[in-house]
């Protein structure tokens, strides 16, 4: 049976550093997907194979999305941004399905890392694009006595993102475990697939709060 | 569930890791791609769009050259329909020509083979006429008709004479004159002696001798050779030189050609 904790194992210990299963399956989900890319990259010609035609796709679809939420800005300014989450968040959400490795995003340390890097960029580019006096200005917009309330949505919403994330995997790898522990090795499966399901879901709501997020951050006052 | 600061900055170093290596082998040459890609398409676009128009441009030169060979074409068959019609009318002309030519010319031919067969008619009719009065005149001829014309030859002696010396070279040294007499009934010795001497009355310095011979073809009367000329006094010799004047007569030819009314 597959152990379930909330806590990651330490791995490997170099001096003070800790290195937990967590980022070790995040390393090999890393390598898959550099890998995954290199092969596509030397692949990639003006007249598109079939996996060629799924990753323009993907990346158009990205770009759309971008344009809708953004339709002044340039989206090439966040769509790396976006679309590593997507992709990383995507593949660690599903990496718990294969034997022997945990789902990283189930570690409530990388959905805040996530979590925290999304409040990053949300300011980055807000202060790249209005400027670091009016990134802070919209703070006291329409009013001084908001600020605060401002502060503590920042705080929350990093929060909120980072353990709905966790939750989301967390429960449904522990769903799975126990089923797996009371039913028997098949009864799970349909669990597995809609654990599938939610961590795409849960990778685009992740990506898609993000870009609203850096919207609302970049956003110019009317 | 415990905070690890390492397992948090690694997970955020590991996104910025990602981030760059997905930057340089999936955004960026997917991103180039794609650009190129729909370079390309516009690129095709626009040259489509050229050729399309030049298509056009093509197509209204054709048209124009269409409309200009139309031009040139009507041009030409209004002026090739104009030289025909002249070309006929000059055919037309000349054919007209030509067949009033042909026709003056059969005419012609028809008015000589008209003039030549009544020629022959009258000449046959003369011919027949003169066999006629000739069978007819042996018929009735006689001796004494021959005396009588033999008499009668006596009053042209002088002519004779006179067309005898025309007719003499200038240069003969003879003075001998042979005549050859042919006669229809026999004169005698006696008779031709008396011609003979009436005819040296009318020349004196000449001597006319004379030979007879007999000729019934000449009906009656007598014909006299001197030299080549024949001064003939016979009916036949008559009826010939009126058959002659009757072939050479137009107004007798012309009569001899129409049926006589009535018969």
């Amino acid at each position: 049976m597959k152990n379930i904790g909330i806590s990651p194992e330490a791995f490997i210990k170099i001096g003070p550093a800790v290195i937990t299963n967590t980022v070790l399956t995040t390393w090999l989900v890393m390598t898959v997907i550099a890998v995954a890319c290199w092969f596509a990259k030397r692949r990639l010609s003006l007249r598109p194979s079939g996996f060629q035609e799924i990753l323009e796709a993907g990346l158009i679809a990205i770009e759309n999305t971008v344009r809708d939420v953004l339709p002044d800005a340039d989206p090439w300014l966040v769509i790396p941004v976006i679309g590593t989450l997507w992709i990383l968040i995507g593949v660690s959400n599903l990496a718990g399905l294969v034997p022997g490795l945990n789902t990283p995003t189930a570690d409530i340390n990388t959905t805040f890392a996530f979590a925290v890097l999304s409040f990053s960029m949300a300011h980055f580019f807000g202060i790249k694009t209005l400027g670091f006096k009016g990134y802070l200005r919209h703070y006291t917009r329409p009013s001084w006595v908001l600020l605060p309330f401002h502060i503590i949505a920042e705080a929350t919403r990093t929060v909120a993102l980072a353990v709905r994330l966790f939750g989301n995997m967390l429960s449904g790898e522990m769903t799975a475990a126990i089923i797996l522990g009371i039913a028997g090795l098949l009864v799970p499966i349909p669990f597995a697939l809609l654990h599938i399901v939610i961590g795409i879901i849960q990778a685009y709501i992740f990506g898609i709060l993000t870009l609203v997020f850096i919207a609302g951050g970049i956003q110019k006052e009317v | 569930m415990t905070f690890n600061i390492w397992t948090f900055s690694f997970q955020v170093i590991n996104f910025i890791v990602l981030l760059l290596i997905l930057r340089r082998l999936l955004y960026r040459p997917v991103k180039e791609i794609i650009a190129k890609r729909r370079d390309a398409a516009q690129k095709t676009l626009e040259d489509a769009g050229r050729m399309r128009q030049e298509a056009l441009e093509m197509k209204e030169a054709q048209k124009r050259e269409t409309e200009k060979l139309s031009e040139i074409k009507t041009e030409f068959m209004e002026k090739m329909r104009s030289e025909a019609e002249e070309e006929r009318k000059k055919l037309l002309l000349a054919a007209e020509k030509s067949a009033q030519a042909a026709a003056e010319k059969e005419r012609a031919l028809l008015n000589a083979e008209k003039s030549r067969a009544e020629e022959e008619v009258r000449k046959r009719a003369v011919r027949i006429v003169t066999a006629m009065a000739s069978n007819l005149l042996s018929d009735i001829s006689s001796e004494s008709l021959h005396k009588s014309i033999w008499q009668n030859l006596f009053r042209e002696a002088g002519s004779i004479v006179s067309r005898i010396l025309n007719i003499r070279k200038p240069s003969s040294a003879s003075s001998e004159i042979a005549l050859a007499i042919r006669t229809a009934w026999p004169i005698g010795e006696t008779e031709i002696g008396r011609l003979l001497n009436a005819l040296e009355s009318f020349a004196p310095d000449m001597k006319f001798t004379a030979g007879e011979i007999e000729d019934k073809a000449l009906i009656a009367g007598v014909s006299i050779k001197a030299y080549d000329t024949v001064f003939d006094f016979s009916l036949a010799g008559q009826l010939e030189a009126l058959a002659t004047k009757l072939e050479t007569d137009e107004t007798v030819g012309r009569l001899a050609g129409q049926p006589a009314a009535g018969s």
